[in-house]
């Protein structure tokens, strides 16, 4: 198995264990032998996956720097945390809905009275939990916060954790009641508990940090802004095409830390970042003071072209998704490595690093710059790559763009039985 | 995903609104015949002083009284909505389990307080001193 992959196999495991266990107590012939027992073993097994689930998904969160090579980059690792994260909800809203069947059988009173907070007090903090956990994931998924205020909102997942555990093991339960499964639940609660301790509570404390210094804000464009730092002690060491946390501490801007590639090469003193004006933080970035400190957690991330298994490469960008490329392109060393860059915006005027990278390319011969201006050329096809750089199988893509361009790249190259493998992308969904 | 989570968040709203709209509606329509004739019912019934040679005739999922804490319950009717099974009930039939009712057949946790608010449902006098 390649070590990539590992970590979703090992989450797959910790989701299946809790079962496993819930068998090995009660046999499973009387765990389904009437209607009310079924009821209740469908909603116990909702339940104790649901809370896996969620304990997973924080631990996640942790953005731990050793769990990048065991699922192949931090935004993989986002894209566990969403997933796992949207399921566990899924799967604690159906674990009442199911249980309060055994109750409509009695009365329906009895019923309603299983969803009233009060009746029983362990009941009631799975109430509290899960009434949270709703509130906090419709401010995730279906309302658009401003990052900074949508963060603060997510530190309250530490209440969901807290009162989701009291339920959990106080309620008369397979937990409370059998030895094993208290034993796992509370390793893997022990872990959740860890981690939210270590990146929330004890986050400025515990977290290693890289303090910089903004020596130059360039205006690229009227929105693109190149942010110039140095170090003011050690320098974060990084491979070209990885990404940072940055948190700035001038006035006027909020410090909460936002993800950004490093347009640097691995060989420069200055450390450097490009960022496009998407919304009320980017704004502001272009207004930031020389002299002000940016403190930076990281490097992250797999998106890089040494990370590959073939030397021939295709690099696919598109608009502000260049930023990756530019460090790789500073950095690189033709070392029997050949790239192909498909530098893919809407008009000429947004090229705005052709440029650097004709320079790159002037000296380098197994480096080619490929111009893919949409208003010109239309939207860039893989038809378009072969015409140019030939056949694909043997090459290794690098992808890094907006969300539906990326799609649609991807899903041409996999039409033309080019390996997922081979395919590589970084998604900036935090 | 999103969608699903849209889904599951639509069902469990109208889930929970329509028990509890049903369950609580239901319960102030009928309330005050209800307790008045539970009230009633209870008063007559606690009247009843049952010993336990009375009680163990009523030993089956059929017939079934039970004593805990020196008060009768005949749980005939409560047959298939205990969350724990039939099982667990019916060997206390015609029986006192006040013991096997606090540690839940030993497994050690107690009832509920909802649980014991229904028990009270299924009142029907006292033990025989």
């Amino acid at each position: 198995m390649k070590k990539e992959r590992v970590g979703a196999f090992v989450i797959f495991i910790l989701l299946f264990l809790p079962i496993v266990f819930w068998v090995s107590r009660i046999p499973l012939i009387d765990r389904f032998d009437s209607f009310n027992p079924i009821i209740t073993s469908i909603g116990q097994i909702l339940g104790l996956v649901g809370m896996a689930m969620f304990v997973i998904t924080i631990i996640l969160s942790s953005r731990l720097k050793f769990l990048e090579d065991y699922f192949g980059g931090l935004n993989k690792i986002y894209f566990w945390h969403h997933f796992l994260g949207g399921f566990s909800l899924v799967f604690l809203l159906f674990h009442p809905m199911v249980l309060v069947l055994k109750f409509i059988t009695t009365s329906l009173r009895s019923a309603a009275l299983f969803f009233i907070p009060g009746t029983d007090l362990f009941i009631t903090f799975g109430i509290i939990a899960l009434l949270t956990l709703i509130l906090l994931l419709i401010f995730t998924l279906f309302i658009n916060f401003p990052y900074k205020t949508w963060k603060i909102t997510h530190k309250f997942m530490g209440v969901v954790f807290f009162f989701a555990i009291l339920h959990t093991f106080f309620i008369p339960s397979d937990v409370s009641l059998y030895l094993p499964m208290k034993i796992y639940m509370g390793f893997l609660v022990s872990l959740g508990i860890l981690a939210y301790l270590y990146r929330t509570i004890f986050g400025s404390i515990l977290v290693k940090k890289f303090f910089y210094t903004v020596d130059q804000i360039n205006q690229l464009n009227d929105k693109v802004v190149e942010i110039v730092m140095s170090a003011k002690s050690e320098r974060i060491n990084f491979l070209p095409g990885q990404f940072i946390f940055i948190s700035f501490r001038g006035e006027g801007i909020s410090r909460e830390s936002h993800p950004f590639s490093i347009s640097s090469g691995v060989q420069e003193d200055k450390l450097k970042v490009i960022v496009k004006n998407l919304g009320d933080y980017t704004a502001k970035l272009g207004n930031l003071k020389t002299g002000i400190e940016a403190k930076i957690e990281g490097p992250f991330g797999k998106f890089s072209y040494l990370h590959s298994s073939s030397r021939d490469q295709v690099w696919i960008a598109g608009g502000v998704g260049i930023t990756p490329f530019i460090s790789m392109a500073k950095s690189f060393v033709n070392n029997n490595y050949k790239v192909d860059l498909y530098y893919c915006t809407q008009t000429e005027d947004e090229m705005i690093f052709s440029k650097e990278f004709s320079e790159i390319s002037i000296k380098n011969s197994n480096f080619r710059l490929v111009p893919f201006c949409a208003d010109i050329k239309g939207r860039i096809s893989v038809q378009a790559i072969v015409n140019f750089s030939g056949n694909l199988l043997q090459k290794d893509f690098f992808l890094c763009g907006p969300p539906l361009m990326m799609k649609n790249i991807r899903s041409q190259l996999i039409g033309m039985d080019v390996s997922r493998k081979n395919i590589h992308s970084e998604e900036f969904n935090f | 995903m999103k969608k699903t989570v849209a889904v599951s968040l639509f069902i469990f709203f109208v889930v929970v609104t329509s028990v509890l709209v049903a369950g609580l509606v239901f319960y102030q329509n009928n309330y005050n015949n209800k307790t008045e004739n539970f009230t009633n019912n209870i008063n007559d019934s606690i009247k009843v002083t049952l010993d336990m040679s009375e009680i163990k005739k009523h030993n089956n999922i059929n017939d079934c009284y039970m004593v805990m804490n020196n008060k009768v319950y005949d749980l005939t009717s409560y047959f298939g909505s205990h969350p724990g099974g039939d099982r667990a009930m019916v060997l206390y039939c015609g029986e006192n389990a006040t013991q096997a009712y606090a540690t839940k057949g030993g497994e050690g946790s107690r009832h509920s307080s909802y649980a014991k608010n229904l028990l009270a449902q299924y009142l029907i006098g006292n033990l025989a001193k």
